[in-house]
């Protein structure tokens, strides 16, 4: 009778704990979860960011009558194309984001050329809108990259902690799954440097 | 972990345990080691600093008395409005990009309260022989709308690098601070702080709540059936809940509270003369 009520403590002891170590770790992969989902939010903010500086850049240069209208209506034309494409944050997987990175891509090549072109308008390159325009832009593309690195990291943190032991037994249960990161496209690697553009 | 240890304790020999324990601690202090790699970045200065010029070649960059006063300024400001504004003399950015250089530094010292990011690192690497100066100001994620790219791009091509080219290196830095100060206020005072610290404490209170209640039912438990031990029991419990609740207290020390575990997303704009 006694023997049987200690073994039967034990028991419920062990039990207890596991129970308690599956609720934890529940817990704190839902964190790293969100984690990873609230770091992809902010890369989508800082493109969106982005985003919203190109119809401002375009109102100033839009003045300058004699601006390629074919290069403005490219970045206005991959501004539209790249506004369609988001990302379901429950969805965050390789294929999405390379439908995702090269909207944005060709966001980043119009810009870029329109740079380039605006190098040929001495009034415009030294309209004092257009100088800030660029400032806000080169502090978009940083913010770009930080965000970016910052989602990777999160995702290298969350994929660590479903694959180490004893986490990975419930990782499997309840339907933790590896997640992607956010790769760069060769040679995006880096933010393009604004001022670079002009020097050239 | 536990579980494991537990269901093994009394079956082990005492000499395995304590290899055990030594391998354990080797790994702690390997862990520990790997936390402290070199990241370029300087440590965090402890106790904390709000000025901190460390820069070898220019230890007078501004006097000793300009020093100490602009050190009481900015943690005066930061004791009245929990912005914290960071002043940091550079010699060299280990081979970084200015902007990369200037997030890691403000992130790794946790400039600005947590939760409110409200933090601005202003960082000057002084001219050096032939390699000009630089100088870069970013704000916290807090504070990107009161002092956004524009702003401090501005402020340092009106305050600081005029100043700068003339010699006048502490009155450009104060102008830049009282510039900085005047902004960030506008945006952010210590009420609204106070507000978002007291419904975070609210929400961690609210989030240890089912843990208490399963370690209070697991002991009482333990209590009705084993009797006397049970006690001890109840009373190691509580005081666990109390450890782990108070650490997140912040690790005060110097002449202001210290850093407060603010966050940076990158911004920002720099200068050169």
């Amino acid at each position: 009778m006694k023997s049987s009520s200690i073994v039967l403590g034990v028991l419920l002891f062990l039990m207890a704990i596991f129970f308690i170590n599956g609720c934890s770790t529940r817990n704190s992969l839902v964190n790293l979860d969100e984690d990873v989902k609230s770091k992809w939010h902010q890369v989508e903010n800082e493109y969106q960011r982005r985003m919203d500086l190109i119809p401002n850049i375009v109102a100033v240069v839009k003045n300058y009558a004699d601006f390629e209208k074919s290069t403005l209506i490219g970045v206005v034309e991959a501004r539209a194309k790249a506004t369609q494409v988001t990302i379901d944050p429950s969805k965050l997987d390789a294929a999405s984001f390379q439908k995702f990175q090269q909207a944005q891509q060709g966001v980043s090549a119009s810009l870029g050329k329109l740079l380039v072109v605006a190098e040929q308008y001495p009034e415009l390159k030294a309209n004092e809108s257009f100088m800030n325009l660029q400032k806000q832009l080169e502090g978009c593309e940083n913010r770009i990259a930080v965000g970016r690195k910052d989602f990777n990291d999160a995702v290298q943190g969350y994929n660590v902690a479903i694959r180490v032991f004893p986490a990975n037994i419930w990782s499997g249960m309840f339907g933790f799954q590896k997640k992607d990161f956010f790769e760069a496209q060769a040679g995006a690697d880096k933010a393009p440097d604004v001022n670079n553009l002009f020097k050239k | 972990m536990s579980f494991l240890t537990m269901s093994v304790f009394h079956k082990m020999p005492k000499t395995f345990l304590r290899i055990c324990f030594l391998q354990l601690a080797f790994f702690i202090l390997f862990l520990q080691g790997l936390h402290a790699q070199n990241d370029g970045i300087p440590a965090r200065p402890d106790p904390p600093r709000l000025f901190n010029n460390l820069s070898l070649a220019n230890p007078n960059f501004i006097s000793a008395a300009e020093a100490s006063a602009l050190e009481a300024k900015l943690e005066d400001f930061s004791n009245k409005t929990s912005n914290q504004i960071c002043v940091v003399i550079v010699d060299n950015l280990n081979g970084l990009e200015v902007n990369d250089y200037v997030t890691r530094l403000g992130r790794k010292w946790q400039v600005g309260q947590k939760g409110s990011n409200n933090g601005v690192v202003v960082l000057i690497k002084p001219k050096n022989g032939e390699e000009k100066g630089i100088t870069y100001i970013t704000a916290g994620y807090g504070l990107e709308g009161a002092i956004p790219d524009i702003t401090c791009s501005e402020i340092i091509e009106h305050e600081m690098v005029p100043r700068f080219r003339e010699g006048k290196f502490a009155e450009g830095i104060n102008a830049s601070v009282d510039v900085l100060m005047a902004l960030a206020k506008g945006e952010f005072n210590k009420a609204d702080y106070e507000k978002k610290v007291d419904s975070g404490k609210a929400f961690g209170v609210r989030r240890l709540f089912p843990v208490i209640i399963v370690v209070l039912l697991i002991f009482f438990f333990f209590m009705s059936r084993g009797g006397g031990g049970g006690g001890g029991g109840f009373w190691i419990g509580s005081g666990g809940f109390g450890g782990g609740f108070g650490g997140g207290g912040g690790g005060g020390g110097g002449g202001f509270g210290g850093f407060g575990g603010g966050s940076f997303g990158g911004g920002g704009a720099g200068g050169e003369w």
